[in-house]
């Protein structure tokens, strides 16, 4: 028998390579109709009139839908905040967001019907930047908003009476105290853009309402917290709220909690027939991004440049709505000061409303956003304290078994090997000990200068390119809530079908699930069948994020496999009429008094016909393993090496080195696939993404103006380093991977392309026309 | 999403120049007609396509005109593909086996490209270098323009809705042609087309500027060359500011001409 591990082939890669895969966005119901979204022309507007008559006249329309037709319906959604109307009630808070709802036979009906829905606005003042909201007056809420209930993972929903969605603090020690007390302070202020997580799919959903239950058919990441809301908006016990998700065409945590399934339903609801709703890039840009973040630290360092405290401010720009980001600004605040010894620390967040499409969950989660300022302020550092950037950071790093925050898994990874492993990739000389030379680093052009890095190659106009290298690393503590279920079927003939409501969307997580089955229960591939989720069907899942799956719901396979094995024995002992002691289990066989029999066999024998089937389940929660939160440390660690061109700005990533500090890689190609597309999406962040709103409206809504990275944009030269130690907490020491590699990737770019240039960026994406500025800045100080 | 909307067919050219009007517009690769149209800016009733009319797929060479005559509905690939193409207008056959993605080579034409009038295109820029003229026919007339004439701005030609482009003459590649863009987005950010013989420099730039724009001045006239720098009207977008282009522009031109714009 071959046990499948290490990276035996995808097994939805067939499907998905022959185009035959199914995604929501192909799903028909009989008698569907289509629904288009008629969405706000303004950023902030008090509605004054809707007149539809125009459109519900037009050929095909069923209805057309606006927040007064919900009846009995809730009108609002948002897990923590429950400040998400389904349809524009009485004001509309972000250019986009939608106002009502054509619903006709055919999406084109739909589509021409929807232009004919005549809005009256007046207008209230537009605050799409952050700073500018905190500052106004004006509310964008001025309402505060029923809590859905108990505070939601700790976070408590809270009222907006000055565009604040969220505030949150850590501190420990007295920073203020131990930073006027440092022998050398250094502040860095960064920027991050609003992004937006692009994905293949759009988000897409078909919903049916009838009499006492709801259907749904969605991109989810995470159906049971869909279900949930849902049920609460139709006041519907959960049983009677069936959510189904197919393949997703990749979420990035945009896709995470509840989206465009509230207003699928709604309409199906009031329409009486169901409903189909898509959406373009443009509509997706407009339904969820990523929370944009200015954030200011500033570190002390003793004599020894040793970290004696940081002090952080993290101010997100959350948009419309808070959707996720009250969760996001608080793990922003824990990921934000490093993985690194930290005495003395106070971090304080504030999220704010602004009129702009509303932000939420994004790979990595708050850590890309805190670690551009904290890992490019330990560059900068480094540079002040003349200490080479690799070996300030490894005198910093906390060791394996060390506390990061108090009351949390202490660190299971080993970040100074991690550190070295990305230093020997990039071929660089190791710094030796204390106060390496300045020329590892670079030359140093003004040593007392913290604002103008060494440069690392020659800066004489017109001599070619500049190049410049950087290293950054980051730790999350994985919002990974230990709640998982499981069900293994094996069948009569020993094959088996594994039940999770884990979703599959292209990371690969129903491969790893079903290698974990069948190391587990010693089958083939071929014989594991993984459905796809359906809370009808399918066990209770968290959801699908914070990089869980291997980990937690591997841990719940392996359980389910476990309660299987312990079925099979059972019945074998009372099919053979002996005590359970006198049966074992090994190598694929259940033993009876020595003679083995196959799991089919037991089966059959049981059952006294080839027919029948048993079954185990597997539930994991706050409990051994998984007691400590979070269950892992989702490690980033990643290597750039970049080539500026003086003329023009453009940045050349040259090399990038990512290590996955994985644990053990259940599937060693999909980890190093999961590495590569975070740090691209991270490279994306770093030169390209952003989405710009020039006044009210987002003036780049399409990809051919919002830049994701193409394939003549990946690094000249990738190296893609496992560590594999074996010291996670799921099965087989795994430990999550999937956002790690993207969190430092922009923070490491900023500092090789601030080494390049000689001049710190300050923001990212560094385009073109912005290195070429910072290197005009280089230029007017020499 | 797309409106639903008529499609008239013909195998020849008058058949496709009888329906072409206001409310008939006529398309080719569809690469920028269908988003257009996607986004409401245009709304044909019917569209007329192109792509079938031999006399618009030509590739013909003319050795004693020493010419090159391109069909309005030739696709970017075939262009740089094509043998006479890369031998007598190389410049040309590389500008289009680099246009945006590879979607757009194999299904976009030069004709919509010229004809959709994107400033920030490369083969208006490289055309006009040339010294290219456009064929233009309706069922009423045909007209024999140069580029220049053809595009009169940002999108924006002389075309007369009944009117379409048939083909493109282009003289042979003169030596010393030069074609090089900075391109950070999908679309070119600046283009610049060079000339450059022992007694003249001719700079054309495009993508940045409305259309292309073109100077011919004596070689070494660097002063004229700075003053026809400074005095372009470059585009403000998210590609960059105009100082940040005047400066890409500067550079490259000091690189190739030895000269300081
Ligand atoms: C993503 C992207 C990237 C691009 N990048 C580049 C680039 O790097 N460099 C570059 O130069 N260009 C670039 N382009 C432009 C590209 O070259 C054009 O989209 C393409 O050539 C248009 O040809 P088409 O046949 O698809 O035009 P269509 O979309 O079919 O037509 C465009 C317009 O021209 C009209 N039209 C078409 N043919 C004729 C004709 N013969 N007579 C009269 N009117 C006509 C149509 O009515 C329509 O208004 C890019 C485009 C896209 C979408």
């Amino acid at each position: 028998m071959s046990v499948p591990t290490g990276s035996v082939p995808r097994s939805d890669g067939w499907e998905k390579v022959t185009g035959r895969a199914r995604y929501a966005v192909d799903m028909a119901l009989p008698n569907m109709a289509h629904a288009a979204v008629v969405r706000s022309e303004r950023a902030h507007a008090r509605i004054t009139g809707i007149d539809r008559a125009e459109a519900q006249a037009a050929p095909g329309v069923i209805a057309v839908v606006t927040a007064d037709d919900l009846g009995y319906l809730g009108r609002r959604f948002g897990h923590i905040v429950c400040d998400h109307p389904i349809l524009a009630v009485d004001k509309v808070r972000y250019y986009g967001e939608p106002v009502a709802v054509v619903v006709a036979e055919t999406p084109q009906q739909a589509a021409d019907a929807a232009e004919l829905v005549w809005v009256d606005y007046d207008d209230l003042p537009a605050l799409t930047g952050a700073a500018g909201a905190l500052a106004s007056d004006a509310l964008i809420h001025e309402q505060s908003y029923p809590p859905p209930g108990e505070a939601f993972l700790g976070v408590a929903p809270a009222a907006s009476t000055d565009n604040v969605a969220h505030h949150d603090e850590l501190a420990w020690g007295d920073a203020g105290a131990a930073l006027a007390a440092a022998a050398t302070v250094v502040e860095t202020t960064a920027s991050f853009p609003l992004v937006y997580g692009y994905a293949m799919e759009t988000y897409n959903a078909v919903a049916d309402w009838q009499h006492g239950s709801l259907h749904v058919i969605s991109t989810a990441q995470h159906p049971l917290m869909v279900r949930k809301e849902l049920a609460r908006i139709f006041s519907l016990p959960l049983a009677a709220v069936r959510v189904e998700v197919p393949y997703i065409g990749g979420g990035y945590g945009s896709k995470s909690y509840t989206k465009l399934e509230p207003l699928a339903s709604v309409v199906s609801w009031a329409a009486g027939r169901p409903i189909k709703v898509t959406t373009d890039i443009e509509g997706a840009m407009n339904t969820t991004r990523a929370d944009g973040a200015v954030v200011t630290v500033r570190t002390g360092f003793d004599a020894g440049a040793r970290i004696c405290a940081r002090d952080i401010e993290i101010r997100f720009d959350t948009g419309a709505y808070a959707d996720n980001s009250p969760l996001v600004l608080t793990k922003s605040i824990n990921r934000s000061f490093g993985p690194y010894r930290v005495p003395n620390l106070r971090v304080r967040g504030t999220a704010v409303y602004t009129n702009t499409s509303p932000a939420s969950s994004y790979r990595g989660f708050g850590a890309p956003q805190g670690a551009l300022a904290g890992e490019l302020n330990m560059d900068m550092a480094a540079e002040r304290l003349g200490i080479d950037p690799v070996e300030l950071r490894r005198r910093n790093l906390l060791a394996p078994g060390d506390t990061i925050i108090d009351g949390k898994r202490p660190l299971d990874a080993d970040l100074v090997a991690d550190l070295d492993a990305i230093v020997a990739a990039l071929e660089r000389p190791a710094p030796s000990g204390a106060h390496a030379p300045a020329d590892v680093a670079g030359r140093v052009r003004a040593a007392d200068s913290a604002s103008a890095p060494a440069t690392d190659g020659g800066h004489d106009a017109g001599s070619g390119p500049l190049r410049g290298w950087g290293v950054a690393v980051s730790a999350s503590d994985a919002g990974a809530s230990p709640i998982s279920t499981a069900q293994v079927r094996m069948h009569a003939d020993g094959s088996v079908t594994l039940l999770v409501s884990s979703t599959e969307m292209g990371q690969g997580s129903r491969t790893a699930l079903a290698q974990i089955a069948a190391r587990e229960l010693g089958v083939p591939m071929e014989a594991v069948a993984v459905g796809q989720s359906d809370t009808r069907f399918t066990p209770f899942e968290w959801t699908t994020g914070a990089s869980r799956t291997t980990t937690v719901v591997g841990l719940a396979v392996q359980a389910a496999c476990t309660d299987l094995w312990n079925n099979l024995r059972a019945k074998a002992a009372e099919s053979a009429g002996v005590s359970l002691d006198r049966t074992e289990v090994h190598d694929g066989r259940v033993y009876v008094d020595g003679e083995a029999l196959t799991p089919a066999e037991v089966i059959r024998q049981w059952f006294g016909a080839d027919a029948g089937e048993v079954v185990g389940v597997g539930v994991i929660r706050r409990d051994g393993a998984t007691e400590m939160l979070p269950p892992f440390w989702e490690i980033g660690a990643v290597g750039v090496e970049v080539s500026v061109d003086t003329a023009t700005g453009e940045v050349t990533v040259e090399h990038l080195v990512t290590v996955g500090d994985v644990g053990h890689a259940v599937n060693p190609d999909l980890v190093k696939g999961q590495d590569l597309g975070a740090a691209t999406q991270g490279l994306g962040i770093a030169l390209w993404e952003e989405m710009v709103y020039d006044g009210e409206q987002l003036t780049n809504p399409n990809l051919i103006e919002y830049r994701v990275p193409r394939l003549r944009d990946t690094p000249r030269r990738i190296t893609s380093v496992l560590a594999e130690r074996g010291d996670g907490a799921g099965p087989y020491g795994v430990k999550g991977a999937g956002e790690g590699a993207l969190n430092p990737v922009p923070a490491a770019v900023a500092a090789a392309v601030g080494r390049a240039v000689g001049v710190w960026p300050t923001e990212v994406p560094l385009t073109p026309p912005r290195v070429w500025s910072l290197l005009q800045e280089a230029a007017n100080e020499v | 999403m797309l409106p639903e909307l008529g499609l008239v067919r013909s195998d020849d050219l008058d058949g496709v120049l009888a329906a072409v009007d206001y409310d008939h517009a006529p398309y080719a690769g569809g690469t920028e007609l269908v988003p257009a149209m996607g986004l409401g800016l245009r709304r044909p009733a019917a569209v007329v396509d192109l792509k079938r009319v031999e006399a618009l797929r030509g590739i013909d060479v003319d050795a004693g005109a020493a010419t090159v005559t391109i069909g309005a509905a030739v696709t970017h690939r075939r262009l740089s593909d094509h043998p006479a193409v890369r031998e007598h207008l190389p410049t040309l056959a590389a500008a289009a086996s680099r246009v945006g993605n590879a979607r757009v080579r194999s299904t976009g034409t030069v004709g919509g490209n010229l004809c959709f009038a994107e400033p920030r295109s490369d083969l208006g820029c490289v055309l006009v270098a040339l010294g290219a003229t456009a064929e233009v026919r309706s069922a009423r007339v045909t007209r024999t323009l140069s580029i220049d004439e053809l595009i009169v701005g940002a999108f924006e030609t002389s075309l007369e809705p009944d009117e379409i482009l048939t083909t493109i003459a282009v003289p042979f590649e003169p030596p010393g042609m030069s074609y090089w863009k900075l391109q950070s987005y999908e679309r070119p950010t600046l283009g610049v087309a060079l000339v450059v013989s022992e007694s003249r420099w001719e700079v054309t730039v495009g993508a940045a500027t409305e259309r292309p724009t073109r100077a011919v001045l004596a070689a070494g006239d660097t002063a004229g060359l700075a003053a026809f720098v400074d005095g372009l009207e470059l585009s403000d977008d998210m590609t960059g500011p105009p100082e940040y282009k005047r400066s890409v522009l500067r550079s490259h031109l000091g690189r190739n001409l030895g000269a300081t714009a």
